[in-house]
């Protein structure tokens, strides 16, 4: 399946980019798979990210998520550090 | 409902009076607005040049919503205004304003303070700061997150 993925802040100096679409198996169906199956196929900022994965915050379709939430074909994923607006 | 993000400076009086304009039911209007600091370290050692705000567009604006919504849920609210700004900010400039009219200064006050605190952790924004000393993203404080959490203990 298609994954629509977005980079900020941190996150996204740490890739260099701001979005990158991957095809990965239907079986990474969570961020957390998703996340572990890119560090062991790509390594460089997945591996990166991977270790940080305490402190980095998840958004599914632009929603607050879950490491181990359901991800469907087509869905924007979003990695970020923690919020400080305001 | 009223939420702008923008880059541009905001005119407090302007959104003041926008919010209030034609409801004589309003007897209080509560705002805050939240500024950049010219030094964010407690030893006033490291001066600041300027900030940059980065936001999720579609997803900051939804998060807005949503805790205004559930303010509004809470207290009876006559109107609310939300104004966060990105990009590049300069010390002593204002960063954001949420506003709030009720009947009643209570209902006011206390929904302003719910939406900036829940504003600071769950609305996607990031701040860098660029100083003499370099740059470095912001990193979120545990009490802004204790804030958020006594809304919710409270209930």
């Amino acid at each position: 399946m298609k994954i629509n993925i977005l980079f900020f802040a941190s996150v996204r100096e740490m890739f260099d980019i701001h979005k990158k679409d991957v095809e990965i198996l239907d079986s990474e169906n969570s961020p957390n798979k998703l996340l572990r199956f890119l560090s062991k196929k790509e390594e460089g900022s997945w591996t990166l990210l991977l270790n940080q994965k305490d402190s980095i915050r998840v958004a599914i379709n632009q929603e607050l998520c879950s490491w181990d939430d359901l991800l469907n074909d087509g869905d924007e994923l979003a990695f970020f550090p923690p919020i400080t607006g305001g | 409902m009223t939420i702008y993000i923008q880059k541009e400076l905001f005119d407090l009086d302007e959104l003041t009076t926008n919010l209030k304009k034609g409801d004589v039911s309003i007897g209080a209007i509560v705002s805050f607005v939240g500024y950049v600091r010219e030094y964010n370290d407690a030893s006033c050692t490291n001066k600041l040049i300027e900030m940059n705000l980065e936001y999720y567009p579609g997803m900051t604006e939804k998060a807005l919503s949503k805790i205004e919504s559930s303010a509004k849920k809470r207290w009876a609210l006559q109107g609310v205004c939300i104004v966060h700004r990105i990009g590049k900010l300069f010390p002593s400039e204002p960063i954001v304003a949420v506003i709030v009219a009720s009947q009643h200064r209570k209902n006011a006050f206390q929904a302003c303070e719910y939406i900036m605190d829940f504003l600071k952790t769950e609305a996607p924004f990031w701040k860098k700061e660029i100083s003499y000393e370099g740059e470095l993203w912001v990193q979120d404080k545990d009490e802004d997150h204790k804030r958020k959490s006594s809304w919710i203990l409270e209930r």
